[in-house]
């Protein structure tokens, strides 16, 4: 009999309790990831000093499509749902007060 | 613990990352085939135009082209001269000017000869617009179809991410390929296979992809941004000053002599296309793109506006002139459709794409095996997404060749021809119970329409030009590869789930 090479879990309780998502890991992730990405974008196009303004932002939008997946994925690993939307939340939310104080400032 | 795999993950972030790459499959699988497969090709839109219509083709070589004034004179006068109006000018592979207006969400578009001034109108679309389109916006309206798009880019990266870190043999098994113990890891070792050689290429299509599908998001960020939420400003940054029109009406320049005097500034570059705005208005201008000549480089995409009262420079807009940011901005497009390196890269990113599709297509085919081991209670939801699959991936491809002899063939029913074969394939994967014997005959039957097409265009054509000749031996050899591919490919059954029939599954769980 033939296995497949990915597969490292071995015994069906293993993968019970590692594989598949909560619902609330699925939506932080997907909430989590996609706000993060986007506080990233705006920090960036604020606090990187740019060419004309259009620079900056263009480099903010560049971030914002590479960003998204990446930290999708990392809440996506979190361990359990809690935490994911604390990863999820947590760095969004502070950026987003930096970029606004920055916007203020 | 012990680490695997070149990213020394631990073993039960390989898992998760298994997972994560199994269910993004799963769920996005098919939409995306569809996305890659007709961005695959939607490479040629530009080049086949001349080929999908004979008229269009190089039909009076060597005969003297009439003045270009005149012959945007006779696009003006046949679309309106009160309306906005683009222009492609003639090139090697769309040898007649191309025109299109632009009047309350609607586009006119005609066609006029440069060699006799003949206008054609209302053509419709080619076989490769209509696939172009599928693949920008799905054919679902604009811009919710082109954010899909973008996400599905986002997608794409994370399944490739996730991928690669599910598959720690990575650099052991680079060209491990098993054809024959049976065709479930046959297909498991495709899709790796493919998931490694094609993560780079895969990679910078989603990333450019997500870019350019979802800028419309972007954009309210920028703005907010950058210019203090200053829309106008913005747009000014970006295009130059915005002139509305007055109504007082003054007489214009000819085009032409601006037109040469903006390519002596720029002697290294073609103009491609212009806009002409607001004719006989006082803010008339006429804006020129220009492209880097011969060999179009990244970011080198440039507009000239420019008064068509005073011949006066209005604005120069260039991504080349300004920061990083800007310039990797500008190469989005040049990069994602390869519109730079020639025809040579373009044949280099269509195999790319075929063999990223086929990668998609081997990993739902790996999960539905999966599943069917582990829940077996559930067979019968599995026998309808792998149908599901199976006819949408597999219809897609026929549809697509279909489309394409309509287009040459009989333009008229290029949409109606390509829905309907597409609908019929669907509803036949739910009915047949050979799945695989489905796909081989599916394969030959789109091996034997891109046959016909490159014989029949051969001998049908009046006007057969070498480039037209090049493209019929294209199809011919595309369309004998299919065939041999389907005649000479795996046989046997990938499984029960998905692809044999649910009395012959049933049948299979009673008898264990």
């Amino acid at each position: 009999m033939t296995s497949d090479t990915t597969q490292p879990v071995s015994t069906p309780k293993a993968r019970a309790k590692t594989s598949g998502f909560s619902r609330g890991q699925t939506l932080a992730a997907a909430l989590g990831g996609t706000l993060t990405a986007f506080a990233i974008g705006l920090a960036i196009t604020i606090f990187v000093p740019g060419h004309d303004g259009l620079d900056e932002a263009f480099l903010g939008g560049l971030t914002l499509a590479g960003i998204w997946p990446v930290a999708t994925l990392w809440i996506l690993f979190a361990p359990t749902a809690r935490r994911a939307w604390l990863r999820g939340l947590l760095p969004a939310v502070l950026l987003l007060a930096a970029s606004a104080a920055g916007l203020l400032l | 613990m012990k680490r695997l795999g070149p990213f020394r993950l631990r073993r039960d972030a390989v898992q998760r990352s298994y997972d994560i790459h199994s269910w993004l499959g799963v769920l996005g699988g098919l939409v995306l085939f569809i996305c890659v497969y007709s961005g695959t090709l939607a490479l040629f839109e530009r080049d086949l135009i001349a080929w999908e219509r004979p008229e269009a083709r190089w039909a009076q070589d060597g005969a003297e082209r009439m003045d270009l004034e005149l012959l945007l004179e006779r696009a003006r006068s046949r679309l309106g001269e009160e309306h906005d109006l683009f222009v492609m000018l003639p090139t090697e592979g769309q040898s007649r000017l191309q025109a299109r207006s632009f009047q309350d969400g609607r586009v006119e578009k005609i066609f006029v000869d440069p060699y006799t001034g003949e206008v054609a109108e209302n053509e419709g679309s080619t076989a490769f617009e209509f696939l172009t389109h599928l693949h920008t916006d799905l054919h679902l309206p604009r811009p919710y179809g082109r954010y899909l798009v973008g996400l599905l880019g986002i997608f794409l990266m994370m399944s490739l991410i996730s991928g690669a870190m599910a598959h720690p043999r990575m650099i052991k098994d680079l060209f491990l390929l098993r054809w024959r113990p049976n065709l479930r890891l046959t297909a498991s070792d495709v899709h790796k296979q493919v998931g490694v050689w094609c993560l780079t290429f895969g990679s910078v299509m989603a990333f450019t992809g997500a870019v350019i599908g979802l800028l419309g998001l972007f954009a309210p960020v920028m703005v907010l941004s950058a210019f203090g939420g200053d829309v106008e400003k913005a747009t000014e940054a970006f295009s130059g000053p915005h002139f509305e029109e007055t109504g007082v009406t003054v007489d214009m320049l000819p085009i032409v002599p601006l037109l040469e005097e903006v390519q002596a500034i720029r002697p290294g570059f073609e103009i491609t296309s212009l806009f002409i705005s607001h004719w006989g208005d006082e803010t008339a201008e006429v804006s020129f793109n220009l492209e880097r000549a011969p060999y179009r480089q990244l970011t080198t995409g440039e507009t000239h506006r420019v008064s068509l009262v005073d011949g006066r420079t209005v604005y120069v807009s260039t991504f080349t002139e300004r920061g990083a940011g800007s310039r990797l901005f500008g190469a989005m497009q040049p990069v994602h459709y390869a519109l730079f390196g020639g025809l040579g890269l373009k044949m280099l990113y269509f195999v790319s794409g075929l063999v990223l599709s086929l990668g998609i297509v081997t990993g739902t085919v790996i999960w539905l095996q999966r599943r069917r081991s582990r829940a077996l209670e559930r067979r019968d939801r599995y026998f309808w997404l792998g149908r599901l699959h199976l006819g949408g991936s597999l219809g897609l491809v026929l549809a697509s060749a279909v489309a394409i002899a309509a287009g040459r063939f009989v333009p008229t029913v290029i949409e109606p021809s390509f829905w309907i074969c597409w609908g019929l394939v669907l509803v036949g994967a739910f009915v047949v119970t050979d799945g695989v014997g489905f796909v081989r005959a599916g394969a030959l039957v789109t091996g034997a329409i891109l046959v016909a097409v490159g014989v029949g265009d051969l001998w049908l054509s009046e006007h057969l030009t070498p480039a037209a000749r090049q493209v019929d031996l294209v199809f011919l050899a595309l369309g004998l590869l299919s065939a041999a591919a389907a005649m000479l490919g795996p046989r046997g059954r990938i499984g029960s789930v998905g692809v044999a029939s649910p009395a012959r599954f049933v049948t299979r769980e009673s008898s264990s």
